[in-house]
């Protein structure tokens, strides 16, 4: 006897059995509350990152002044899916504050109106999401100084003058492109006219792709004269892409580093000078800026201040963009004293 | 007591009665799997207060609407004896072609038409490849994977659509007005019971599972084996080019790398589900109760903050289980029948 209807009713009715609540009632704008009261979920890209460990301790930091439960949680690699289950799982619990790193800017925002329909309050540091999805956005620097400190060090690097091509994350990602874009300004300045872009390739913020896409471009480019590398994985790989080549002495690479694991790179020589902010600070004032949301000190206007401890108080300027400070230069005299920014131990 | 070769036939007749009155889609791994499910449910709704709630079961149905939807038509091929491993670049294909439609001005329906066209013309070029062509499938559609997947990537580079028709969004976003019940998984049961009565009752469905037992036989029994197979992987085509929409409507967002990877668990969900890689047996109401595991497990997992590779982790032991337990007691049967017989000639 074979009765698939029955079998089929008894999935589906132990499916439905967990609808059994009743539907979600309707939501104002939500009430402050103290951040010694609330749950705190803070999503980074990924996990298995250095940076955002970094970004990590600098909350944890914040938290033991200011009190309140942080739920630091991710996807392991970056992927929109894993970011979306970890804003639900934030939505669910209540959290006063979602925080996020947005891996995609826009494919996260469903998730993020509807946990702000539900009462939580939305901030995204890092990597922006679309606008109207947050309240408040925690910027390192601004793209355009990110953009020129890098480029500097390479022109400077070059002599202002000859071919350099790019590897950088993947296509999609807003925020290298933003940087690319202001890059590629740069060389409309008559002081750059003797540079030339070759190409733009793509590495996807792995290791081994960005590796080939350097040596394809130093293959394909024999007179190239310096990488850019946007991403500290990029950068590592077209070090040892130049290396590998022999060419290491007349290819000059540079980009976006990490002193937490790439201070070697500074100290050998391999790459002159590379740029960052302190991820340590940037979670820091992540929190601060959280704790001021839903005390509802600030409600994300341009020109609101709130307190942000070590690092003095902060404005929030237009479109609800509270900016941190200036890109730091990292070289070899340096780099051991910013070591305490990068400690990746909360 | 002489004729006890069989196992029909042992010498306790009670539990050979049981065995007889379960019907061939509700048999011992059905249980297992439903024994699983409740287990999973008690547990996670012992440890997590936000487990149990309709709010939870809103978010995961509707975050599993894409991936639930591909289960289907990968249950009755691989009864069938065959695999389709292109799903997830036909998902993201058929909703590039649909965003690329919508954006360049096209109605709703008719860029859904193009977009599923898309997905059937996908399926086709499988089935064609796999029944005319006469290649394996696992081959075949490791090479679509990559074909469509690349395609996607051509048409879209590194752009995202995210203005997409609200009608879309709020099917695969919102829950039935009033109720914690989304859309999406209303669209899912009709879907599922659907195939389910099909598979398991219809003429159709007796062909599959003949097809998958011995396709030689079904042959020669005057069954049209080919039509039917290339039947099944339009129908996979045209599922997933609906899931991938349904998808793009859940993030908002079309892009080139949506659902990247999701074919390795769709394969694991049928897997679990007790349908055998080589064809021909298993229940539609065991890929289900599969699909409610695992839902089930990565809500508990995420709202409990697990790690992403725990999930995976958790995932992968699942279908290792599924394989190994099925053919561990398969074994155990045999060697015990062995011994009886063995016994009865002494």
């Amino acid at each position: 006897m074979r009765r698939p209807g029955v079998g089929a009713a008894i999935a589906t009715a132990a499916l439905l059995a967990l609808t059994a609540c009743a539907a979600a009632e309707p939501s104002g704008p939500p009430p402050p509350r103290p951040v010694r009261d609330c749950n705190l979920t803070m999503i980074p890209k990924n996990t298995d990152n250095p940076y955002f460990a970094a970004v990590r301790t600098g909350m944890v930091d914040a938290q033991r002044e200011l009190g309140g439960d942080l739920s630091f949680v991710g996807p392991a690699a970056g992927d929109v899916t894993g970011q979306i289950q970890r804003i639900q799982s934030g939505r669910q619990r209540g959290s006063c504050v979602i925080g996020i790193s947005a891996v995609d800017s826009s494919a996260v925002a469903p998730a993020l109106d509807a946990a702000r329909a539900d009462g939580s309050r939305v901030i995204s540091y890092d990597a922006d999401v679309s606008d109207g999805s947050r309240g408040l956005f925690v910027n390192m620097a601004t793209a355009d100084e990110l953009g020129r400190a890098q480029f500097e060090i390479l022109a400077r690097a070059m002599g202002n003058t000859g071919e350099f091509g790019i590897v950088s994350s993947q296509s999609t990602a807003e925020v290298t492109n933003g940087w690319i874009d202001v890059m590629i300004a740069q060389l409309d300045e008559a002081e750059y006219s003797g540079m030339r872009l070759v190409r733009t390739s793509y590495g996807d913020d792995d290791a081994k792709k960005s590796y080939d896409a350097a040596v394809a471009l130093l293959r394909a480019h024999p007179n190239l004269r310096g990488i850019m590398a946007p991403t500290p994985i990029a950068m590592e790989a077209s070090v040892k892409a130049a290396t590998d080549l022999g060419v290491a002495d007349r290819v000059v690479v540079t980009g976006l580093g990490n002193p937490g694991n790439q201070a070697e790179l500074l100290k050998t020589g391999q790459v002159p000078a590379y740029v960052l902010w302190s991820p340590r600070d940037l979670g820091y004032l992540t929190y601060y800026a959280a704790a001021a949301y839903t005390a509802g000190e600030i409600t994300g206007r341009a020109g609101e201040t709130f307190a942000a401890g070590r690092l003095g108080r902060k404005t929030i300027g237009p479109g609800g963009e509270v900016v941190m400070g200036h890109p730091i230069t990292f070289t070899q005299d340096n780099v051991d004293r910013y070591l305490h920014d990068f400690e990746t131990t909360g | 007591m002489t004729a006890q070769t069989t196992g029909r036939q042992s010498p306790t007749p009670v539990p050979a009665a049981v065995r007889r009155r379960l019907p061939s889609w509700f048999g011992t791994w059905e249980i297992t799997l439903l024994a699983l499910v409740v287990l999973a449910v008690a547990l996670a709704s012992a440890t997590s207060p936000y487990f149990a709630t309709g709010q939870n079961f809103s978010i995961s149905a509707t975050g599993a609407l894409g991936l639930s939807l591909m289960v289907v038509p990968m249950a009755w091929l691989m009864v069938a004896g065959e695999i389709d491993l292109s799903v997830a670049s036909t998902f993201a294909l058929s909703a590039t072609v649909f965003g690329l439609a919508v954006s360049g001005g096209l109605g709703t329906w008719p860029a859904i038409g193009l977009g599923v066209l898309t997905g059937a013309v996908a399926g086709l070029v499988n089935g064609l490849l796999v029944v005319d062509v006469g290649l394996p499938s696992l081959i075949v559609t490791i090479g679509t994977l990559g074909l469509y997947r690349g395609l996607s990537y051509v048409l879209l580079e590194n752009r995202g659509i995210s203005d997409l028709p609200p009608g879309l969004t709020t099917f695969a976003q919102e829950n039935l007005p009033g109720t914690l019940v989304p859309y999406g998984f209303v669209a899912f049961v009709v879907v599922a019971v659907a195939a389910a009565v099909l598979l398991h009752r219809g003429a159709l469905g007796r062909a599959v599972f003949a097809i998958g037992s011995n396709a030689q036989v079904a042959r020669f029994s005057g069954l049209r084996v080919g039509a039917i197979k290339r039947g099944l992987f339009v129908f996979s085509g045209v599922v997933a080019a609906i899931a991938g929409i349904a998808y793009a409507g859940y993030i908002s967002t079309v892009r080139a790398s949506n659902g990247t990877g999701l074919e390795l668990i769709v394969v694991g969900i049928v897997l679990i589900g007790g349908i055998s890689m080589y064809g021909g047996k298993g229940s539609f109401v065991g890929v289900l109760l599969a699909l409610l595991l695992v839902t089930v497990l990565t809500s508990w997992m995420t709202l409990g903050d697990a790690e992403t590779a725990v999930q995976y982790m958790v995932t992968g032991l699942l279908m290792v289980g599924a394989v190994v337990v099925p053919a561990l007691s398969r074994r155990l049967h045999m060697s015990r029948e062995r011994r009886r017989s063995a016994g009865s000639v002494r």
